[in-house]
């Protein structure tokens, strides 16, 4: 075979494989255009799913808060008193084991909050809350 | 004698190709040569997992050393989910190994944040527990490194094993001093031991290049810079009708390669080479460009030393520490530099004198000796029955106050068995709150029942927040040592009363307590009860003292110096740029660029004695910034910000690095661990 004839040769080879190419570019550019839609849809239930969840998440929080009964105590002290500070500083240890009692018994809150943090450790995202 | 056991478990990941086990194996080699010289251990063992790659090559290349033995133990590989029974599992498995040792043993571990594996310290007597610290980089670039949860929780869960150990053999004073800057651990912990050139291969096997051409050795990582390295190629080849090629080494997936190759005809990846093709391209090299961001040592550099070619390297602090003369640098975010430095790195060659100076420094032998000599020392035992605390604070990681407690359990954890009471903060990130991993944290909810673990002191952080109102409400009903961070209070008093957790009365009450004793701040209750006060300006002190003489208690009020994450090395600091901070500029700056800036200001104004302005000036301070104070610190001052930044300009601000001592080793955590320590003791007694 001639130089000309193996020049033509690779020039018709080379013409095949660019068409081939193109082709396959093609293929390539409608797969990412589908990939691009999937992608924005999943972003999409994503989000739409992460809004749903914080709102009924948030909608049981006040449900199980309502149920709170701490109300904050001080009675009346006479701050002229020498011993005022001692028995201030009784009514706020008092207060705060009332809080914890009260707090203690919101227990439908807490199983909650409890479970939550399970769901939370199984999809993965515990590092996330603990940040 | 001694003996030394060396996890090697490093080996049998994919790290041995990299650097870091290139490092390894040049560190395992010099020990045992410098032991058979100078014997400081009776025997040297190298551990590897019998549940690991079993690569011929690895034992193949420990073979080789004389002096050594290799053993297989039935260490676990690492799984996040699984993270504290494999940890408890592989230390029996190392504690059951080296009981067969009689005396005192050095137990190095060549890295711990490797992901496919869990190498642990055993646990006894006389065990120096030693680690070769390579870098933070996932921690302190974590928007990078860190965002995806398992890559964190992968990363994070080996914090407690790092923390643990007794000396740090840091690859380089810029890793050393991210160690103490980030970590906290006390200066005396750590030793530099550097590193030098690896040999990769006697011979020379030319590949493919064309010449002229300049080497980037690098990996695929975004902080090696490559796409900006590539750009200031280009302006630099421009200038030189595009003679030269850029030979680009190390692996790169196709894609990579595709978009890198956009930016420019005139570029050749040659993938990963052997060590006699890559010693090929540094002799032939007309220059070698090194546009990283960050490196801990960045051996490329010493390899092109050695083979006498010149390098252009980014001005970071870990080449300027290498050295100041041998290279041309650039600021590698800036492309029109690194075009400028290539031609100063060709046109300058590189001086024998200079790079002679760099490898007497950076080799092997020096490297053993200084882990040798490290090593050595006697390490203080931690005491077996520490006290027990419980540190309650508020914003997790995200505050000042939580960014102190954090860093500070490093040092801390020696002399307490501390659990933490915190806030879970939200919002955005500026460091990564690595406590949970290292610590045992509760944390605070509104609505949820405050259970402080019995038998625990307390130690209160008092700050002036919302987020501060459940440990001030806390500290009201079960004294303990009260750290104030603030003398006004009365932020945190009203966020206790608008949360519900005290009454509008005892809000009342408080300001007649207030009023009837002259207290500034709301402070007579939070303080008046304690066990113990600290507090870190005399100004706090004298308040405090004089609320508690108009009372008639006695009060011990102590002031302490803030801790600051003192630096390992001060030698390696970039000069000072004329500028002057304040706190509020400062705070909000990620950790790495608050201190990357603290590092280069010349003056920190403050106007306040709260936490936030003392910890600012007292951490610009170690970088040797001048710290002015404003009306708000001393009642006598009349200095403005202004005026600050108008006499900074006036004065020349270049000072070297070795004027820059002003730091105080008596600020640092380990002494502030020490201070608390004492304030306990007494309170205990």
């Amino acid at each position: 075979m001639s130089t000309k004839q193996s020049n033509e040769a690779l020039q018709q080879q080379i013409a095949r494989l660019e068409s081939e190419l193109s082709m396959e570019r093609a293929h390539v550019r409608q797969l990412q255009n589908e990939l691009d839609q999937v992608s924005s849809l999943k972003k999409h239930v994503k989000k739409f799913t992460r809004k749903k969840v914080r709102h009924l998440d948030s909608k049981v929080e006040r449900t199980l808060q309502s149920a709170r009964t701490f109300q904050p105590f001080m009675p009346a002290v006479d701050t002229t008193r020498d011993d005022a500070l001692d028995a201030v500083r009784a009514f706020d240890s008092d207060n705060f084991d009332a809080y914890n009692r009260s707090t203690s018994r919101s227990g439908a809150l807490a199983a909650y909050r409890s479970l939550k943090r399970g769901a939370k450790r199984l999809l993965g995202d515990t590092h996330e809350r603990k940040q | 004698m001694k003996h030394l056991v060396i996890d090697a478990q490093l080996f049998q990941t994919p790290a041995w190709h990299r650097g870091m086990g290139k490092y390894s194996l040049e560190f395992i080699k010099s020990l045992a040569q410098l032991n058979q010289s100078s014997p400081s251990w009776a025997d040297i063992t190298v551990l590897l997992s019998s549940n690991g790659s079993q690569d011929q090559a690895i034992l193949d290349e420990l073979n080789k050393i004389a002096g050594i033995e290799v053993r297989m133990l039935d260490l676990l590989p690492s799984d996040g989910s699984r993270a504290k029974h494999i940890a408890a599992a592989n230390r029996v498995v190392v504690t059951d190994f080296i009981a067969g040792f009689q005396g005192g043993i050095d137990f190095i571990i060549t890295s711990l944040m490797q992901k496919e594996i869990y190498p642990v310290f055993p646990t006894g007597d006389h065990i120096n527990k030693a680690v070769i610290f390579y870098d933070l980089i996932p921690l302190t670039f974590h928007k990078t490194y860190l965002q995806d949860p398992m890559a964190r929780h992968e990363y994070l869960v080996k914090m407690p094993e790092l923390l643990l150990a007794d000396t740090y053999l840091a690859i380089s004073k810029t890793v050393a001093n991210d160690l103490t800057t980030y970590l906290g651990v006390a200066p005396h912990r750590v030793v530099t031991i550097d590193g030098g050139a690896i040999d990769h291969d006697v011979t020379v096997r030319p590949i493919p290049v064309k010449k002229p051409f300049i080497l980037m050795p690098t990996g695929n990582d975004l902080r090696k810079n490559n796409r900006r390295g590539i750009e200031g190629f280009i302006r630099f080849n421009k200038k030189h009708n595009n003679k030269y090629t850029l030979v680009v080494t190390s692996f790169f997936t196709e894609h990579e390669v595709a978009e890198l190759s956009k930016l420019t005809e005139h570029v050749q990846f040659t993938g990963n080479l052997a060590g006699a093709e890559l010693k090929y391209l540094y002799k032939e090299a007309a220059t070698v460009l090194f546009p990283s961001e960050y490196e801990g040592l960045g051996l490329p550099v010493l390899e092109a030393l050695k083979e006498g070619t010149s390098v252009a390297c980014s001005d970071i602090s870990v080449f300027r520490e290498i050295s100041k003369d041998a290279f041309a640098f650039f600021d590698p975010k800036n492309s029109g530099e690194i075009a400028l430095a290539l031609d100063k790195a060709i046109a300058i060659k590189l001086v024998e004198a200079d790079a002679k100076k760099v490898l007497a420094k950076y080799n092997w032998e020096n490297t053993a000796v200084l882990a040798s000599e490290m090593l050595s020392r006697t390490v203080t035992e931690e005491p077996a029955d520490r006290t027990k605390v419980v540190v309650v604070a508020g914003l997790g990681g995200v505050s000042r106050v939580s960014k102190m407690i954090m860093q500070a359990q490093s040092e801390f954890a020696r002399r307490f068995d501390a659990s933490y009471y915190q806030n879970t903060p939200d919002g955005i990130e500026q460091r990564v709150n690595f406590l949970s991993y290292v610590a045992k944290v509760d944390t605070f909810a509104d609505n949820q029942p405050i259970l402080l673990p019995a038998g625990r002191l307390p130690i209160y952080h008092l700050e002036n927040t919302a987020e501060g109102r459940f440990v001030a409400f806390t500290s009201l009903a079960r004294p303990g040592v009260a750290v104030l961070h603030d003398i006004e209070m009365e932020d945190a008093w009203q966020a206790m009363r608008d949360y519900g957790l005290v009454s509008e009365r005892r809000m009342l009450l408080e300001r007649s307590l207030n009023e009837k004793y002259e207290s500034p701040g709301w402070l007579v209750s939070l303080v008046l009860n304690q066990k113990a006060i600290i507090v870190f300006t005399k100004k706090a002190k004298k308040i405090v003292e004089s609320v508690a003489r108009k009372v008639g208690r006695t009060l011990p009020v102590y002031y302490v110096d803030f801790p600051v994450n003192v630096l390992a090395y001060v030698d390696v600091l970039p000069t000072k740029d004329g500028s002057v901070a304040t706190p509020d500029q400062a705070v909000t700056l990620d950790d790495m660029e608050y201190e990357e800036r603290l590092s280069r200001v010349s003056a920190v104004f403050i106007d306040d004695v709260t936490t936030r302005s003392v910890a600012v000036a007292q951490e610009a301070s170690k970088y040797g910034a001048e710290v002015v104070a404003g009306a708000g610190v001393d009642d006598g001052k009349t200095t403005t910000y202004d005026q600050v930044v108008r006499d900074m300009q006036k004065k020349s601000y270049n000072k070297e690095s070795d004027e820059l001592l002003r730091h105080d080793a008596k600020r640092n955590y380990g002494d502030f661990a020490e201070k608390i320590a004492t304030i306990v003791k007494g309170i205990e007694e």
